[in-house]
């Protein structure tokens, strides 16, 4: 596979967690500390590849029996996982931050949060974007309502403005999209950044989702023609 | 003495439970601290330190490495690693934790290779060294088990799982009492001329009961249940192991109890020795099952 065929961007919905835990007779929150485990391999893997931006969003598809409390197990989960890889992440250079709509979190995360975030704030290198409480819909309101207070009403905007207000501004364009759990939805994740993404569904429940399992989406990625809106033809010239 | 022994228990019980079900985790900690700090003062006599000063700094230090455990390492609520049983991290409390399964083979070896003349383990630096791993590994499993749940929002979960370790070691104790008395004839070890065959399987047996019960009552993941009896059997053999231990310390030390903290009972690690065997190998052993309901 040659440099060329490797996405800047990969986005994966980290889905399954609670089913394998599920099945194998575990309480849900086994899963996510399963799940997490398995992120952090992944953000090293990407690394070695030389993903630039990877994206993780955790998800879960089964009815939240009281889902603030879950999120915020989840979340807690991320950062604690995050925070103690400080030294690793700075050392290649990764530079962390979360996208979504924090302010919903209790004080002490939202601290947390930011500390993460304050620690690796100089790296460049690398981007590893955490979606806590995000979705489509409701970055592109919220790009829009910050645009609306700087525009006069007579303005027009561009797709240009919007984009530079996104929570995904400054990262490179999303080129590959990963859904582990085997279902085939976008799930209002990047729906303004998934435009031309490739999709790619993987039956694993994400607890199982391996390097082999990311080599084979990328091997896939790779032999896709990319067209970006143009047909086969444009893309040969 | 037996009935003094009974009134100690009976007063000490209210405390246990106070320690397990009423306390934030972070004064069980600090609570542990001081339990094992008077714990090292009794073993620095065993390791032959006999100036009261000399103990204080032997405990101290031991005290040191604890705190350090506590201080340099991530919260305690995630103990003893985030990671695991997931992913091996050598994260500080797990570090300590797996050291102290070769000691507790070592501990092993002397109990079946005790004789008078045959000491190689007698070194009073060597005994002392022992308790920098075991002691810090017993905190640290106290905490690891007590915490179980913590992050799911069940702040007493791991309470009832400390107790049912201690259970499991109290079964074996007085279960090896009762039908040592009844049924004893043949000597166990040498360490310990009033311990039986007859009372150590009959302790296990108890101790087995205590496991099988405690299925149900804490509602434990037992996927298979023969590898989950072999578990508990196991601990009860380390239980007993910790009790054979302990009396070789103190015989080659020439010393009758450890301390007299506790009436009846003689000193805490009198009481407490069979938990240090115990707590490192009911923690990693449950949590690598995943036998924890959480």
């Amino acid at each position: 596979m040659t440099s060329n065929n490797i996405p800047q961007h990969v986005a994966i919905i980290m889905d399954g967690n609670g089913r394998w835990a599920q099945l194998r007779n575990k309480k849900r929150t086994f899963g996510h500390k399963a799940g997490v485990e398995k992120a952090r391999e992944m953000v090293e893997a990407c690394g070695k590849k030389g993903i630039k931006s990877l994206t993780l969003f955790a998800f879960s598809s089964e009815n939240w029996s009281r889902p603030e409390d879950e999120v915020n197990y989840l979340m807690e989960l991320f950062v604690l996982a995050l925070k103690r890889e400080v030294k690793m992440l700075n050392k290649n250079g990764v530079k962390l931050q979360f996208i979504g709509d924090i302010s919903r979190f209790n004080k002490k995360l939202q601290a947390s949060i930011l500390e993460a975030e304050q620690q690796t704030h100089n790296n460049s290198s690398v981007r590893l974007n955490i979606a806590a409480n995000y979705g489509g819909r409701w970055d592109i309101v919220n790009a829009a309502n910050q645009l609306k207070k700087e525009l006069t009403s007579s303005q027009v905007i561009t797709e240009n403005d919007l984009a530079e207000k996104l929570s995904t501004q400054g990262l490179p364009e999303l080129d590959l999209m990963i859904r582990t759990g085997g279902e085939k939805r976008i799930s209002n994740f990047l729906i303004w950044q998934a435009a031309y993404a490739e999709l790619y569904f993987s039956d694993k429940l994400w607890p199982e989702f391996d390097e082999n399992e990311l080599d084979l989406a990328l091997a896939d990625y790779a032999s896709r023609q990319r067209r970006f809106g143009k047909t086969g033809e444009q893309i040969v010239d | 003495m037996l009935k003094q022994r009974v009134i100690t228990a009976l007063i000490l019980l209210p405390a246990v439970f106070l320690l397990l079900f009423k306390l934030e985790l972070e004064i069980f900690s600090a609570l542990v601290i001081v339990v094992v700090y008077l714990m090292a003062l009794e073993w620095a006599k065993l390791s032959g330190i006999h100036k009261s000063v000399y103990k204080s700094f032997f405990a101290l230090a031991i005290s040191m490495v604890n705190i350090a455990i506590w201080y340099f390492s991530e919260r305690i609520d995630v103990w003893p690693s985030l990671s695991w049983p997931h992913h091996f991290k050598h994260d500080l409390p797990l570090v300590f934790l797996l050291l102290s399964l070769p000691v507790i083979f070592l501990a092993i070896m002397i109990v079946l290779s005790f004789s008078k003349n045959n000491q190689w383990w007698q070194n009073d630096y060597f005994k002392g060294a022992l308790a920098f791993i075991l002691l810090p590994a017993l905190y640290v499993s106290l905490v690891s088990v007590r915490n179980q749940g913590y992050l799911e929002g069940d702040f007493y979960y791991g309470g009832k799982l400390v107790l049912f370790m201690l259970l499991l070691i109290w079964a074996a104790d007085i279960g090896a009492f009762i039908t040592g008395k009844l049924f004893g004839k043949n000597k166990l070890a040498k360490v310990s001329p009033n311990k039986t065959w007859e009372g150590a399987i009959g302790g296990l047996f108890f101790t087995c009961l205590v496991g099988w019960s405690g299925i149900s009552a804490l509602g434990l993941n037992v996927a298979n249940s023969i590898e989950y009896m072999i578990i508990i059997l196991m601990i009860g053999i380390a239980s007993v192991f910790g009790d054979l231990f302990e009396s070789a310390l103190k015989r080659a030390a020439n010393i009758k109890d450890s301390g007299n903290l506790l009436p009846g009972h003689g000193g805490l690690l009198d009481r407490l020795d069979s938990t240090i065997t115990v707590a490192p190998i009911f923690y990693l052993s449950f949590s690598y099952f995943e036998l924890f309901n959480v």
